[in-house]
């Protein structure tokens, strides 16, 4: 499903945008959106462990997580629990005397 | 007597990253298997930061709780059974490991071993942190995830 996104640009900026689409012969709109998409792809990669911090935090859930990342969302939804609960099981170990 | 704690070799070599290794045998019994020693000693064998790690276990062997076992592709099968018979927490960094084991028995990550001795007073929140950020340095952006998250246990 597509949906319409109005975005209000710099007049130059938009020229220099039209005259790249030119060279490559694709249209405004297409470029636009190949360039979109790859900066979401990259911001992603670069930022995945920030991603994963956020998720910690309750800050974006499950979803929003395997959206962004994928099939990597799985692992590191894993790890987060893991890591909560493990912190939950040693603080109780410790309090009565078992670790 | 001492709380047992069962380790798989990635556990090992991560935590022998620091200077942890007294401290952990000093206040736990460290259960394993030959089949986990075996890996151990080869990566002891390779000329890198992780082969170093692995060989600093090697100084400490004699203070190890070797279980024998039949040997179990991948070995961290063998410290399962181990931890499930005495029915003590594994440590491993192994994610897909934990998505197995962790309806049987407690699992830990290496991480949480430094946040049990930070939480025993044992080590110093400065030490903790330092300990983390040590193998932090080793590892890949998800196991870094581990390192990012287990950071916020002593903030």
């Amino acid at each position: 499903m597509n949906i319409q996104v109005n975005v209000r640009l710099d007049q130059q900026l938009l020229n220099d945008i039209d005259t790249i689409a030119k060279v490559l012969h694709v249209s405004r709109t297409e470029w636009l959106r190949m360039k979109i998409a790859w900066a979401v792809k990259d911001d992603a990669i670069n930022l995945r462990e920030a991603i994963a911090l956020e998720f910690a935090r309750n800050r974006i859930d499950d979803d929003d997580l395997k959206n962004i990342l994928g099939s990597d969302a799985d692992d590191i939804i894993t790890i987060v629990r893991q890591l909560k609960e493990g912190k939950k099981d040693i603080d109780d170990m410790i309090e009565k005397g078992k670790l | 007597m001492k709380p047992g704690l069962g380790f798989d070799t990635a556990a090992l070599v991560s935590l022998g990253h620091t200077d942890l290794i007294d401290a952990i045998i000093d206040n736990h019994t460290v259960f394993t298997t030959n089949g986990v020693i075996n890996e151990l000693k080869e990566i002891a064998s390779r000329d890198d930061p992780d082969g170093e790690a692995a060989e600093r276990w090697s100084e400490h062997i004699d203070r190890i709780t070797i279980i024998s076992d039949v040997l179990t592709h991948p070995a961290e099968d063998g410290v399962f059974n181990i931890c499930r018979d005495r029915n003590i927490p594994i440590v491993t960094d192994d994610v897909r490991a934990i998505s197995r084991f962790n309806k049987s028995i407690r699992c830990f990550f290496s991480v949480h071993v430094v946040y049990i001795l930070y939480k025993k007073g044992i080590i110093s929140r400065k030490n903790a942190i330092a300990s983390c950020e040590e193998m932090r340095l080793k590892r890949t952006w998800k196991d870094n995830v581990i390192w990012i998250v287990a950071r916020t246990f002593f903030i």
